[in-house]
């Protein structure tokens, strides 16, 4: 297996499909601190198998979704560290009645361009939260404590800045696209 | 946009599920409330699946180690480590043979080595002991010790020569 050039093919196709396919992969039931890792493992394995894809049998994401899948049911098999990749409880959730919703990810390029533009329209108290949350990567307990407030109120809050955003990126993307 | 009327769409034992699966943290009462949320209705499904998405998008656009440069970096990165992965096991196993092979030559050398010195110690060892044996024998009849040794008394002799010379 020759090198993985960050400018050849295979880069664009990851630059191109990474943010749907990490997407997906949170939406079978892994782990927030594993999608990255799953993600990655997803892509490793279709450049190994590079030659195995034809394009007149789907698409270059559906494959990508379907190791994805396998990947992420192997884990749920295992026992030891990589189970623990996958929250099983949330799997069984997700793969209840929303199992056939985690084909519906969007797949819309200008996704994270549409967020941003909702969060420049929350308002200063709420973009903080939001900082502290993602950037900072502070649990509401953590937030709470640095912020002198309960963690349910500081989960409550977080809820209402995201249901904020929610309906902001229905309104820009269309209802179909996002619900 | 109004946040209090959004919130009050959700009952407040999902929202409470959906604040704890996506912002922690993770506690032994999760699980418990994981197994009740599958009373859920479909609607408050698909807005757990809703806020799961938002969540992970955010995530990837504010967290600097979840950008997009970021996760391209990685991955080179953990592909370049397989790769390294795979030729230091390749160099370590014809390491392993090599040095395996080179044993056996060497214990093949040590075992003949073993085996013509003792075939010479065991030659040398019985020269030693026949010539010993020549040389001894005689030696043994001829010794002068030999000729020195008293010989026992003839008791009846010397009775008989005793009363010879008191007669």
């Amino acid at each position: 297996m020759d090198d993985l050039d960050p400018h050849g093919p295979f880069a664009a196709l990851v630059a191109e499909h990474q943010a749907v396919l990490r997407t997906f992969v949170r939406m079978l039931g892994v782990q927030p601190m594993w999608v990255d890792d799953v993600a990655q493992e997803v892509f490793l394995i279709a450049y190994r198998r590079f030659q195995d894809f034809d394009p007149s049998q789907g698409e270059f994401l559906a494959w990508l979704r379907g190791i994805a899948r396998k990947v992420v049911a192997n884990d749920r098999r295992r026992e030891g560290a990589r189970a623990r990749r996958v929250n099983i409880d949330l799997a069984q959730l997700l793969t209840g009645d929303l199992g056939e919703h985690a084909e519906e990810v969007p797949v819309h390029g200008d996704l994270h361009e549409v967020l941003r533009s909702c969060l420049e329209h929350l308002p200063a108290h709420s973009r903080q939260l939001m900082r502290m949350r993602y950037e900072e990567d502070l649990d509401a307990e953590r937030m709470g404590a640095s912020l002198g407030r309960d963690g349910n109120a500081v989960r409550q809050a977080l809820f209402r800045v995201r249901e904020v955003l929610r309906r902001c990126m229905s309104t820009k993307l269309g209802s179909e696209a996002w619900s | 946009m109004n946040p209090q009327s959004a919130q009050e769409e959700l009952e407040p034992d999902a929202q409470a599920l959906l604040g704890r699966i996506i912002d922690g943290p993770p506690g032994p009462a999760l699980h418990e409330q994981i197994q009740s949320a599958r009373r859920l209705s479909p609607a408050e499904r698909q807005r757990l699946r809703q806020h799961l998405l938002l969540d992970e998008i955010l995530s990837q656009s504010l967290a600097p180690e979840r950008s997009a440069d970021a996760f391209l970096a990685g991955l080179i990165q953990r592909h370049r480590c397989e790769q390294d992965g795979e030729a230091f096991t390749n160099r370590v196993m014809e390491r392993i043979e090599a040095r395996g092979t080179a044993r056996l030559r060497k214990t093949g050398w040590f075992l003949l080595e073993i085996a013509g010195l003792s075939a010479a110690a065991l030659l040398l060892l019985g020269t030693f002991l026949a010539m010993g044996e020549l040389v001894s024998m005689p030696h043994l009849h001829s010794s002068p010790r030999v000729s020195h040794v008293p010989r026992p008394i003839d008791l009846n002799a010397t009775l008989a020569a005793t009363t010879r010379e008191l007669e």
